[in-house]
C-alpha cells in the first residue's frame, strides 16, 4: 500500500500501522484475524497497514514486544503505541481502542 | 507425572500409594531442616508476604545454590524487577548471579507488564507467556524455576478467570516438564495471597512475615501447607544476613539441640573446681556479672585462652572497647591473645552499640559466627545494649542469639556490668534465666583495701560450690583461693591473712600448752607406774607369806587328820 505522509493537523492523512500477534493457526487465531479485518474494512476510513505475526514462527517477537497475552494487536502508528488483547469480538472496544469512529 | 492428591501424605505409608516426593534442597540450611530436605520436586511452592519480607531472596537462594552446589540449572522470571536490579540484589549477598547467567546456568528474564496502554476485547490467553518461559527453560535445560511477583501478573489483566486458568495451565506445564517451581506473591489483607486463590493453585504455601515489635524487627516464616511433606507447622524466626537468609529451624515444640555432656575448662582451674570440678558444658551459656573492674573481661580472656590452646576458634564481641586496650590488659595478667590471632584462632569483633538497631547487631553477630566458624563466643558486655532498647527487647534478642548459638553448638560467655549501689543497667534476673551458668564477681572494700570475691550462683546440670571464694589477679592470671571461713564469717584480703596468722598463732600456742600437759601426764603416768609396781611387789610379798601360812596350815591339819584316822582305825579294828 502507498504510504501517505503524516499530517498532524488533518488526521486524515495518517496511515494506521498495525501488527497482530497470533499463536499459530488455531481456531482462535483465525477468528481474531477475521474479526479484526471485518472491523477495519467497515470502519477504517484511513489506509491501514496490517502485519500478521505468528509467534510460533517468529518467537523472538514475543520478547521484542513484551507479549504475554495473545492475540495482541499493537498499533504502532499513529503514536502513542496502543494495544488490544483478545479476539476482537467486542467491536466497540476495538473502535475506541484504535481511535476509529464508527461509520455505521 | 502429576501424582494423585492422596489423602495420606506419609513417608511411612507402605501400601500402593504414590511414593513421597523427592525433595529439592531449598538452598537454605534451616529451611531444609524444617521441610525435611527441601521443596518437593515437580511441585509448586508459593511464598507470600508483604513487600520486603524476603520472598524474592529465598527464590534467588533456591536458584543460585541449585546451580552452584547441585548442578541444577534454573530460570528466574520476574514481573517486578529488571535483570540489572536482580543481579545487583544478588550481589548484595555475595551471590554472583551475573556469572551464572554468562555461563548459561541461570536464565533471567524481566517481563514488563505494562509496555503500553492495553485494552481487551473478547477472550485471550497467556500462550505468549507460557512460550517465553518454555524457551528460557529449554535454553539452559533448567530443573528449577522461580516466578517472582505473580500478584503483579494477576493485576495486569482485567479478566480474573482467564488469568487463573492460565496460571493453572502454566503450573501444569512446568510440572509436566519436571521442574520444581517456586513462586512469590503479595499478601492481601486478611488473606494469605492477594486475590485469595493463588494458594489453591499451588502444592505448598509458605507465608513470610516481617513484624516490627518495639525496636526489633522480627521476621518469621510459616509453612502453611506442603503436600507430601511432613513439615513443622510453627512460626520460624529468620534473619536476612549478609550472606542471605538465616532460618532458625527451632520451634517451641522441639528444641533439637545436640545435647552434649562434655565439659570444657572455663580457663581458671579454681573456677573449674567450683563448677563440679570439671568446668562448664560444651554448648552452654555462661553469664558473668559484676561491677566495674571485677575481672569479667579477664575471665572472658582466660576462657578464650584455654579454648584457643585446645585449637578451638573464638570470637570476642566487644562493645565500646578498643581491641588494643584489651590485648594490653590481658597481657598484664599473662594472657597473650595476639598469638591466637596470628594463628587464625581468635578474633576481636568491635561493635558500636548505639550505631545499629538491635536487629542489625543480631545479624552482624550471626554472620560473623558463621563466616569465622566460631566454636566459642564471648559478648563483653551485653549491658552495653541497655541504652539501645528496653530490657524486654534485649532479652528477646539474647534469646534468639542464644538459640542460634546453641543450634551451632557454640559455647557462649556473656558479661554483664552492674553498679556498686546494687542497681544494674541490665537486670541480671531478667537475663540469667537464659544462661546455664551464672557467676557473680564482687569487690569488697575493707579498711583501705579492695578484695575480690567470686561465687557460682547457679550452674544447671552439675553439682557446684556456692561458696564465696576470694580471687586475686596475678601476673600469671587469676588465682582462686580456698573459701576461708572464720568463726566470724568469711574473711578475705589482708584481714584474711591477719586472721589466718592469729589462728595459726593460737593454734601453736594451744598446741604447745597441750603438749606440755601431755608431757605432764606422761610423767605422772610413769610415777604412777612406779607406785603401782611398788604396791604390786608388796602385795606379792604378802601373798607369798599367806601362801606359806596356808601350806603350813594344810600340812598341820594333814598330819593331825592322819593321826586321828589312824587312832580310829586302830579302835575299830580291835573290836
Amino acid at each position: 500500500m502507498a504510504k501517505k505522509p503524516r499530517n498532524a493537523s488533518t488526521g486524515n492523512d495518517i496511515t494506521y500501522r498495525l501488527a497482530l500477534y497470533l499463536p499459530g493457526q488455531s481456531m482462535n487465531s483465525l477468528t481474531a484475524e477475521r474479526n479484526l479485518r471485518e472491523i477495519l474494512e467497515r470502519h477504517a476510513s484511513l489506509p491501514v497497514e496490517l502485519e500478521i505475526v505468528d509467534i510460533q514462527q517468529t518467537p523472538d517477537a514475543m520478547e521484542e514486544k513484551d507479549l504475554l497475552a495473545v492475540p495482541t494487536l499493537i498499533r504502532e502508528s499513529p503514536a502513542p503505541e496502543l494495544r488490544i488483547v483478545g479476539d476482537f469480538s467486542d467491536e466497540a472496544k476495538v473502535l475506541s481502542g484504535l481511535g476509529l469512529k464508527s461509520t455505521g | 507425572m502429576a501424582s494423585k492428591r492422596s489423602k495420606s501424605e506419609g513417608k511411612g505409608d507402605k501400601t500402593a500409594q504414590p511414593k513421597p516426593p523427592v525433595l529439592a534442597s531449598t538452598g537454605n540450611e534451616g529451611l531444609d531442616i524444617i521441610l525435611g530436605g527441601g521443596y518437593p520436586r515437580g511441585r509448586v511452592m508459593l511464598a507470600t508476604g508483604g513487600p520486603g519480607c524476603g520472598k524474592t531472596v529465598f527464590g534467588m537462594q533456591f536458584l543460585l545454590k541449585g546451580a552452584t552446589d547441585l548442578g541444577e540449572n534454573g530460570v528466574l522470571v520476574s514481573f517486578e524487577e529488571t535483570v540489572d536490579d536482580l543481579v545487583a540484589n544478588a550481589a548484595g549477598f555475595g551471590w554472583n548471579l551475573q556469572a551464572l547467567i554468562d555461563e548459561g546456568r541461570i536464565a533471567v528474564s524481566y517481563m514488563d507488564l505494562n509496555p503500553a496502554e492495553t485494552l481487551s476485547s473478547g477472550s485471550y490467553d497467556l500462550t505468549a507467556l507460557l512460550l517465553r518461559i518454555e524457551r528460557l527453560i529449554n535454553r539452559v535445560k533448567a530443573q528449577r524455576i522461580v516466578i517472582d511477583g505473580i500478584s503483579n501478573l494477576l493485576a495486569a489483566f482485567d479478566n480474573e478467570d482467564i488469568v487463573r486458568n492460565e496460571l493453572l495451565r502454566l503450573f501444569r506445564t512446568l510440572k509436566d516438564m519436571g521442574l520444581t517451581v517456586f513462586a512469590t506473591g503479595e499478601r492481601g489483607n486478611g488473606q494469605l495471597s492477594r486475590l485469595g486463590f493463588e494458594e489453591y493453585l499451588t502444592d505448598g504455601l509458605m507465608v513470610l512475615d516481617n513484624r516490627v515489635d518495639g525496636k526489633l524487627s522480627k521476621r518469621s516464616l510459616r509453612i502453611v501447607k506442603c503436600r507430601g511433606v511432613a513439615h513443622g507447622c510453627n512460626d520460624y524466626a529468620f534473619l536476612i544476613g549478609r550472606s542471605g537468609p538465616i532460618v532458625y529451624p527451632i520451634d517451641a515444640i522441639s528444641l533439637n539441640y545436640k545435647v552434649t555432656r562434655s565439659r570444657i575448662s572455663i580457663g581458671i582451674p579454681g573456677v573449674d573446681e567450683m563448677l563440679g570440678g570439671k568446668g562448664i558444658y560444651r554448648g552452654s551459656t555462661v553469664l558473668v556479672g559484676g561491677t566495674a573492674g571485677t575481672g569479667k573481661s579477664t575471665i572472658s580472656a582466660a576462657f578464650v585462652n584455654a579454648a584457643c590452646a585446645r585449637g578451638e576458634k573464638c570470637l570476642y564481641f566487644t562493645f565500646e572497647e578498643a581491641p588494643g586496650q584489651l590485648y594490653r590488659n590481658m597481657k598484664s595478667v599473662g594472657i597473650d591473645l595476639k598469638q591466637w590471632e596470628r594463628q587464625g584462632l581468635f578474633q576481636f569483633v568491635p561493635l558500636r552499640a548505639l550505631q545499629n538497631e538491635l536487629e542489625g547487631h543480631l545479624t552482624a553477630m550471626q554472620d560473623a559466627v558463621d563466616i569465622f566458624g566460631a566454636e566459642i563466643v564471648v559478648i563483653d558486655p551485653i549491658s552495653s545494649l541497655a541504652p539501645v532498647a528496653d530490657e524486654y527487647e534485649i532479652r528477646g534478642l539474647l534469646a534468639r542469639l542464644i538459640d542460634f548459638l546453641r543450634s551451632r553448638g557454640v559455647t557462649t560467655l556473656m558479661t554483664n556490668l552492674g553498679f556498686h549501689n546494687g542497681s544494674q543497667m541490665l537486670g541480671s534476673l531478667t537475663i540469667s534465666s537464659l544462661a546455664d551458668t551464672w557467676i557473680a564477681l564482687t569487690s569488697v572494700e575493707q579498711n583501705i583495701e579492695r578484695n575480690y570475691v567470686i561465687q557460682v550462683i547457679k550452674s544447671r546440670g552439675m553439682p557446684h560450690s556456692n561458696e564465696l571464694r576470694e580471687f586475686k589477679f596475678t601476673a600469671q592470671g587469676i588465682d582462686v583461693l580456698d573459701a576461708y571461713l572464720h568463726p566470724d564469717g568469711v574473711v578475705i584480703g589482708s584481714a584474711r591473712i591477719a586472721a589466718e596468722t592469729r589462728f595459726e598463732t593460737r593454734r601453736i600456742e594451744e598446741e604447745s600448752q597441750i603438749g606440755r600437759r601431755f608431757r605432764e601426764l606422761e610423767r605422772r603416768r610413769r610415777a604412777l607406774d612406779a607406785e603401782i609396781q611398788a604396791l604390786n611387789d608388796k602385795f606379792e610379798a604378802e601373798k607369798a607369806s599367806v601362801d606359806v601360812e596356808w601350806e603350813a596350815h594344810q600340812l598341820k591339819y594333814d598330819v593331825q587328820t592322819a593321826a586321828i584316822e589312824k587312832m580310829q582305825r586302830a579302835r575299830r579294828g580291835k573290836l
